[in-house]
């Protein structure tokens, strides 16, 4: 496939679920950075040193795994809704993220918010979103994929009352019912382009038509399910071939990310303008010795 | 989070401005290449040295285990500058454990805390291992005085296990077996004096210019192609890294 001749960002993949190859094509299609926002990894961890090991993960092992491929990488820090559910655990996690939130390249709390609507995921939805205030970080908001109207709605709610400031804040996984709220209210909507379900590519180039380029942002979520690490680069090239500005391609696969993330003055293009291309000698050549 | 923090107060820009002379700084602590480090480098160093010696190990830990990769750069290399000394050994094995490269780097390459405080075995994998991923090995700090019979032995296996694959060594790994050449290692050399790579040849004539076994003598007189070079001055470990690595 031919990709379009311009630079992507990633906004949203979990690479920790990714093989090597994946990473070769995206940077050959182009992609020069992504964010990597902490989630759950299919298997509910029991331990708060899963936690601990898995934060590191992404600020250390995988980190260095990208660089290897050119490709800058970001991550978000913070407790997922889902195992907000486990109460003992998640305490013992939320004194974990103190010390990952102030590390180089963590780009905003997240992803964070709803997944059931429990009263647990209130009560650590609400007390992270303190975290980011505290911190100067934006965040990154999981709407859930069940009730996901009302939850979107409830989440921006939370974050008002707060006092956390929409422009400072990624709403993620949106779709056509979702997107007119979330931006009339001030947030950066992001959709995720699955492959087979929710939101297809075909749909992204509607919503921009009507909906224009700003504030959105296209990602692809690849994680371990089924899921395509392609999809931010796919997405533009079938927008310019459906008659999309390159220009408004540009913001939302690359610009508006950049913008969004931006204010946790973690993320600059410099980052990766100043990379002098694929740091082979940063490779070892075999798995491991 | 002090520790984390300094990335965002002083940046990744080298703390060492001319013109303060790079050679008062080099003298402060042999083997320590202050003047490559980074100002933030500086200021956690700074934070590592502020930790009381007798708590140290502990808290070095934790941070062990939640650091970035920068981090963890920081804390290796500044290893040679704190007092816990030999408590902290399991970290700086676990630091020769690492898979990425410039945290590995941190510890192996101008670093004097591995020469000071490895036992034999730790000593030799750490080598084995730069040798493996291609470090330039000369930027290990006090490889004469930790060279050892060991370290030739399973030097020269790995050589043999490279040739089988129709690969070389970097011509600078044999510097470790100068003092140790015996007749087993003599066909080694001989096979690097007749090997097509005239940086193969020099690290032979090296070793057994540097030897005073007879056997290695006669080897060089045998080879003499570059036995005028090595007795110039002109070749020598470091000039021989040089014409090995890309960016040494
Ligand atoms: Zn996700």
């Amino acid at each position: 496939m031919q990709f379009p001749q311009m630079p992507f960002i990633d906004a949203h993949a979990h690479m920790v679920s990714r093989t090597t190859d994946d990473y070769e094509a995206m940077r050959a299609a182009g992609i020069v950075a992504l964010i990597e926002p902490a989630f759950w990894l299919g298997q509910p961890r029991t331990e708060a040193g899963s936690f601990k090991d898995y934060f590191s993960s992404l600020v250390g092992w995988e980190r260095f795994r990208a660089s290897q491929f050119g490709i800058k990488h970001y991550c978000c820090i913070g407790l997922n809704s889902k195992e907000a559910n486990n109460e003992a655990l998640a305490e013992q996690v939320m004194e974990l993220l103190p010390l990952y939130l102030m590390k180089e390249g963590v780009v905003a709390v997240g992803e964070i918010g709803y997944d059931d609507q429990t009263a647990a995921e209130d009560k650590y939805f609400r007390l992270q979103i303190a975290l980011a205030l505290e911190t100067q970080l934006p965040i990154m908001i999981h709407t859930p994929h069940r009730d996901k109207k009302a939850g979107t709605t409830r989440s921006m709610d939370v974050l008002e009352e707060m006092g956390m400031s929409p422009d400072r804040v990624v709403i993620d996984h949106n779709n056509e019912e979702t997107v007119r709220e979330v931006l009339d209210r001030g947030y950066w909507a992001a959709f995720t382009i699955y492959p087979h379900t929710k939101m297809g590519n075909e749909r992204m180039v509607d919503i921009i038509r009507q909906y224009g380029a700003d504030r959105i942002i296209v990602d692809s979520a690849c994680d371990w399910g089924v899921s395509d690490p392609l999809a931010v680069p796919k997405t533009a090239a079938l927008m310019l071939e459906r008659g999309i500005e390159e220009a408004q391609v540009r913001q939302v696969c690359y610009q508006n990310a950049l913008q969004a993330y931006g204010q946790s003055g973690q993320m600059k293009e410099s980052d990766w303008s100043e990379n002098k291309g694929i740091d082979q000698s940063q490779r070892f050549s075999g798995t491991q010795y | 989070m002090t520790y984390s923090g300094a990335a965002r107060v002083f940046g990744h820009e080298h703390w060492l401005q001319e013109p303060k002379p790079k050679e008062e700084v080099l003298g402060l602590f042999p083997g320590l290449r202050l003047d490559l480090w980074t100002q933030t480098q500086l200021a956690r160093a700074y934070v590592l040295l502020s930790v009381p010696p007798d708590i140290a190990p502990r808290v070095l830990k934790q941070l062990q285990e939640t650091a970035d990769n920068q981090e963890l750069l920081a804390l290796y290399a500044a290893f040679p500058l704190l007092p816990s000394g030999p408590a902290l050994l399991p970290l700086a094995t676990e630091a020769v454990r690492s898979n990425m490269r410039n945290v590995f780097e941190a510890i192996a390459l101008h670093n004097p805390y591995p020469a000071q405080y490895f036992d034999e075995a730790a000593w030799n994998q750490l080598y084995l291992k730069a040798a493996f991923i291609n470090c330039p090995l000369t930027k290990i700090y006090g490889l004469a005085e930790r060279a050892n019979a060991s370290l030739s032995r399973i030097l020269s296996d790995f050589a043999h296990e490279r040739w089988a694959a129709g690969r070389n060594l970097a011509p600078d790994a044999w510097q470790v077996v100068f003092s140790f050449v015996e007749e087993s290692l003599l066909p080694d050399l001989e096979h690097l004096f007749i090997d097509a790579d005239i940086r193969q040849q020099q690290a032979a004539t090296l070793v057994c210019y540097q030897n005073p076994y007879a056997d290695a003598r006669l080897l060089l007189e045998h080879f003499p192609m570059w036995t005028e070079e090595a007795q110039e001055g002109e070749l020598t470990w470091p000039s021989l890294a040089q014409s090995w690595y890309e960016d040494y």
